[in-house]
């Protein structure tokens, strides 16, 4: 009887607490809520790496500055590294393709929703555990490429330092407790193992999920030609997690067991060699670079036809360029390493393969390009950003091929040339998909528009906010300024450089704080009757209630082309009239 | 329409800004990749100019028609319907053909330059051990694959002459960098990485237009930023002269002065245990500081970040942690971890001694 | 998640050899776990190229792990009569066969716990050494976990909870504990037979 009845009082307990407002997003195995949870904690991430970079251009406005000791600088650089591309773009990704995928095929949630959930609180605990390690002083510190044996633990250089002096010398060494810098005996690199596999769990997880839902839940009529091109990328995506994410496994495990079990794997004095970790860490690195990228390129796709009003222009050069990025994203690892002596051959050959890489990417521009071409284009917030995306990513290319060119990149690799092509990428390109995609799909999430000018005004800074900090890099790099360096000297032609991209920072911090204000006063506002197809869209996401049902949709859609809501909504001249015709 | 002419007011700021700083650079020295000094880096500097012509042409291509298209089609009074292009295979065909063509072209000079770069035209002049330490420079000149002499901060070589270097670490990779006379290779434990580079152009007049900065351009620990040398390119008289100079020992302090004082605080105070002398120490290789026999003769201290003046060799020896945290140069003034309690008067004798090896 | 459940359900009915969405899960997992195994033995090959002539070698007891590689073998043959006799609907030799397994899968453990103790040497040893312990050390972990699922699977038997019909999670742990059986005889060759 009494067991019962705490029994019960248990289950009631539970129930109440499934039910409530907080418990209700904790428990969660709805997709469309674990889609609103990544990229919720995706952008506060963002503002963390953000503040980091604010504190890198501090620090570097003005030469010899000492706003932040080399340890201190260290630790934040290597964090705003880590946290952009492993807690910020990797989780909001995520986060739209959990929200979207299923959606835009029709499928009520994703295929294993428990899996899906898990994948979210291992990131939310990675994240944590990432940034616990400030409170124990020990940050990661070596790079988001934490080079070997920079990261080993080994004592091994102080002994042998030790026995090169003199007698006298050690006794001195002896009695006063003398250290010697060599490798990482503190935790740092420790974190970084840990904190980057729990993470990469996480996005195993969350790929498996994706593939299994993408390739088995599709609503009846969506055949693979069908899918909008995010699905796509999302795709692609998932299967680049699937085969680069062990690599990273692999050599992170071999550094944790050089630094704790005494293997060798990277010491070059007990037959390992450091190049090992080299080869390993960026046969994941490079996959890792188009996972950051090709769901940006896939939010593009969305966002450009629907405001100007017309399909994606080539679908199937769209789709299948970004098939043919994801193979040849595994054959050109090496073009991070031309300056560490491989032979001339090796590296002519790694050369043609980031060509060839170079080549679906143009595509993709000039797909994008001709898709405006012959529209009526409403520019929107988001097809600010998307458009805006273009211009930058254009630049990232550009500056991306021209490393590729090896005699040059002996020159600039490793110099802010290098910097500047990363934040063309990463901030011109998935950064401002990211924001595109945020104003697009809002409303689709939350019911309400966010407030347009606002969106457009945080457009503009963000435009010129980013090329006033990242164009002048390419000359920094051009000038000889090498990287992750905490201090430079004066008088060397890079101060008034670094002076306007720290100024450009300001700008983009105004279009951050832009931002939040538009978030508060769209929450803020009560009852808004929003149409639940407010940008006159293409895609299915678009064919429930916005925010969609439990169930997603009522009945499951059946799908007859590519623009299934352009259909229902031009059934004179629906897409499957003409296509495959 | 007031809120864009205040965007047009930031970004001209920003452009004055820039254009600013780059007119206020030039009257700087900067290590430019641009400004090359011998073929290498003539190579490499043609190689930047063709990438960024072609990048500049195809840029203002595509932003031209992205304009274009941004302009012409927008959505106003009377814009006619959108056009329902699903594609065009020959276009796009095109544009696939086109890049592929322009990127292979480049490919082929790109290898070119390479095998072209990769091996120096004749054999080597001099041939130089470059030994990356945490965090400076050695520079252990071989003769008949034997040391001929020691130095740290600053290479020398003479005009035209080739110069090959082995790569040495036996700590953290490390990548040697000279701007204006080659790009970078990195200097990795247990791969046995060299390099070359011969400085061709030669300002007799002036001595300072002789001398190339160099960095550790890889990543290397705490103080990666303060990792320099310099390159100091002579005419072959007196790049001789100052060979048969390093060749010499030590110089001996007249007896009572305060150099002579110096040589005992250096022999008391535990230097020995980090620092060669040749003449004064014995004969060990592979200590942790540099070689300190010429040390009146360099330029620079303190792994190429400090100009070697009484002042600063003074701060270097006293509070080495205040100037480079985390160099293995500990602190002479007693405070808490410092090596030893050196009175400044101590100092000075040491610095006057560390001087006056020219 | 019921939703999803109908769907697949809606597909199974209309044709009969449908895999479930689980197994295709299992088969991406399985492929990322192959692609980590791939990785490790390109570290070690790459290390052996690079050391060369200095490539270390050390004694290892070649008949144990002869006689190591045949229990873990056979034990794959012995899980899929287990699978066998559960489709014919004999549910006791299915669960007797599947302990059988799980005590040649710990009978495997044990002897390559028995040799890392005994061999003499530990992982700091040399080059070899280190690969030796990691190599074998993450196999070794992956069969204590396909042990784990196994039992899992062996407990549920005894409530009966598998029918011929319906036996996902042992589907899944027959995959996994096959493709820890053919990664072990890369490894085997590997360490202890031909690229030494």
């Amino acid at each position: 009887m009494a067991v019962g009845s705490i029994a019960t009082r248990g289950r009631t307990a539970r129930q109440t607490w499934k039910q409530s407002k907080f418990g209700s997003w904790v428990t969660t195995t709805d997709h469309k809520k674990l889609g609103i949870l990544y990229v919720s904690t995706g952008f506060i991430f963002f503002l963390a790496g953000g503040i980091e970079a604010s504190l890198i251009r501090w620090q570097l406005s003005t030469p010899n500055a000492g706003h932040l000791s080399p340890e201190a600088y260290d630790q934040i650089f290597t964090m705003h590294g880590l946290t952009m591309i492993f807690l910020f773009v990797m989780p909001t990704m995520a986060g739209f393709g959990n929200y979207l995928v299923p959606l835009m095929i029709g499928a009520r949630d994703m295929a294993f929703p428990r899996l899906n959930a898990l994948g979210y609180w291992l990131l939310f605990f990675g994240g944590i555990f990432m940034y616990a390690s400030f409170i124990f002083g020990s940050a990661p510190n070596a790079g988001w490429f934490s080079y070997a044996p920079l990261t080993e633990a080994s004592p091994g250089c102080f002994t042998q330092g030790v026995a090169a002096m003199s007698a006298q010398a050690q006794a001195q060494f002896a009695t006063q407790n003398l250290q010697l810098s060599c490798f990482s005996p503190g935790q740092n690199p420790d974190f970084w193992i840990i904190g980057l596999n729990l993470l990469g769990i996480s996005s195993l997880v969350g790929a498996l999920n994706f593939i299994v839902t993408i390739l088995r839940l599709r609503a009846p009529g969506m055949t693979i030609n069908r899918m909008p091109l995010f699905v796509w990328m999302t795709m692609i995506t998932s299967f680049l997690l699937v085969f680069a994410l062990p690599s990273l496994t692999v050599a992170s495990f071999l550094l944790l067991f050089d630094r704790h079990l005494g293997t060798h794997f990277y010491q070059a004095g007990a037959g390992g060699d450091p190049l090992l970790w080299q080869h390993l860490f960026w046969s994941f690195g490079h996959p890792e670079v188009y996972i950051l990228i090709l769901p940006a390129f896939g939010m593009i796709s969305e966002i450009l036809p629907v405001f100007s009003g017309k399909p994606i222009f080539g679908y199937t050069f769209v789709a299948w360029s970004g098939v043919a990025i994801g193979f040849l994203s595994f054959t050109v690892w090496a073009h991070h390493m031309f300056a560490v002596g491989l032979p001339t051959v090796a590296q002519a050959f790694f050369a043609s393969t980031t060509t060839l890489i170079a080549i679906p990417t143009a595509v993709k521009i000039f797909n994008w390009v001709a898709t405006l071409y012959g529209g009526k284009l409403r520019f929107h917030t988001p097809m600010l950003f998307a458009t805006g995306f273009i211009a930058m990513f254009l630049i990232g290319g550009l500056n991306g091929a021209a490393l590729a060119v090896v005699p040059f990149d002996y020159q600039v690799t490793d110099t802010y040339f290098v910097v500047a092509h990363i934040h063309y990428v990463l901030f011109g390109g998935s950064v401002m998909a990211i924001f595109g995609g945020i104003f697009y799909w809002f409303p689709k999430m939350f019911g309400r528009q966010l407030n347009e000018t606002l969106g457009k005004i945080q457009f503009w800074l963000f435009l010129i906010g980013l090329n006033l900090t990242f164009f002048p890099m390419h000359i920094l790099g051009i000038l000889g300024m090498p990287r992750r360096q905490y201090t430079y000297p004066p008088n060397l032609g890079w101060d008034g450089l670094n002076l306007a991209a720290s100024i450009g920072v300001l700008i983009l911090i105004a279009g951050v704080l832009i931002f939040l204000w538009n978030l508060v006063r769209t929450f803020m506002k009560s009852g808004v009757g929003m149409a639940d197809d407010p940008w006159d869209a293409f895609t299915l996401e678009w064919a429930t209630a916005s925010p969609p049902p439990p169930e997603n949709f009522k009945t499951i859609p059946t799908v007859r082309s590519r623009r299934p809501l352009w259909d229902m909504k031009h059934p004179d001249k629906a897409d499957w009239l003409t296509e495959g015709h | 329409m007031r809120f864009r002419s205040k965007v047009r007011r930031i970004a001209g700021l920003a452009l004055l800004g820039l254009v600013a700083s780059a007119v206020l650079s030039a009257c700087d020295k900067s290590p430019s990749i641009l400004q090359p000094a011998g073929p290498i880096a003539q190579n490499e500097a043609y190689m930047a100019y063709m990438v960024f012509g072609v990048a500049a042409v195809v840029f203002v291509l595509v932003t031209a028609a992205l304009i274009y298209c941004i302009i012409r089609f927008r959505d106003r009074p009377g814009a006619a319907e959108a056009r329902q292009l699903q594609g065009n295979q020959r276009l796009e065909i095109i544009w696939t053909v086109v890049p592929t063509l322009l990127l292979f072209g480049i490919l082929f000079f790109t290898i070119r330059t390479m095998f072209l770069v990769a091996t120096p035209p004749s054999p080597a002049n001099i041939t130089v051990n470059v030994i990356g330490h945490q965090w400076w420079w050695e520079f252990d000149y071989q003769q008949n694959g034997k040391t001929q002499f020691v130095t740290a901060d600053e290479l020398h070589a003479p005009v035209n002459a080739i110069v090959h270097l082995n790569l040495i670490s036996d700590n953290v990779i490390h990548s040697f960098w000279i701007p204006q006379l080659t790009g970078k290779t990195d200097v990795i434990p247990g791969h046995n990485n060299t390099m070359w580079f011969q400085a061709t152009s030669f300002d007799p007049n002036n001595p300072d237009n002789n001398v190339y900065r160099g960095a550790c351009a890889e990543f290397c620990g705490t103080q990666h930023a303060h990792m320099d040398f310099i390159v100091v390119i002579q005419t072959q008289s007196d790049y001789n002269s100052w060979v048969t100079q390093q060749m010499q020992p030590a110089a001996t302090p007249a007896a009572g002065s305060q150099a002579a004082a110096g040589l005992k605080v250096f022999q008391t105070a535990g230097c020995e245990g980090c620092h060669a002398i040749n003449g004064v120490t014995p004969p060990v290789k592979g200590l942790i500081g540099p070689n300190l026999t010429h040390f009146g003769s360099r330029q620079l201290i303190a792994g190429g970040v400090l100009s070697n003046t009484a002042d600063n060799l003074f701060q270097w020896v006293y509070q080495a942690q205040t100037v480079k945290p985390g160099v293995d140069m500990p602190d002479f003034n007693g405070s808490a971890g410092s090596a030893g309690n050196l009175s400044q008067d101590q100092v000075n004798a040491l610095v006057a001694y560390l001087e006056s090896l020219q | 998640m019921s939703t999803v459940t109908h769907q697949t359900a809606a597909r199974e009915e209309s044709h009969t050899p449908v895999r479930g969405l689980g197994w295709y899960g299992m088969v991406f997992f399985i492929a990322s776990e192959a692609v980590f195994f791939a990785n490790l033995i390109a570290a070690y090959l790459y290390l052996h190229v690079h050391a060369g002539p200095h490539w270390p070698t050390l004694d290892l007891d070649k008949v144990l792990a002869a006689v190591n590689t045949v229990i873990l073998v056979s034990s794959s043959f012995v899980l899929t009569f287990a699978a066998r006799a559960l489709n014919r609907g004999n549910r006791r030799a299915f669960s007797g066969l599947l302990l059988l397994t799980i005590l040649m899968g710990a009978t495997f453990i044990s002897i390559q716990l028995y040799e890392y103790v005994n061999n003499g040497f530990g992982p700091d040893k040399n080059i070899f050494a280190s690969s030796f312990y990691t190599l074998t050390g993450f196999h070794g972990a992956h069969v204590t976990v396909g042990i784990l699922f196994l039992t899992v699977c062996w407990f549920r038997s005894l409530r009966g909870d598998f029918s011929k019909d319906n036996h996902f999670a042992l589907t899944a742990a027959e995959m996994y504990w096959h493709f820890v059986d053919v990664v072990w005889i890369f490894l085997v060759l590997l360490l202890y037979f031909v690229v030494r």
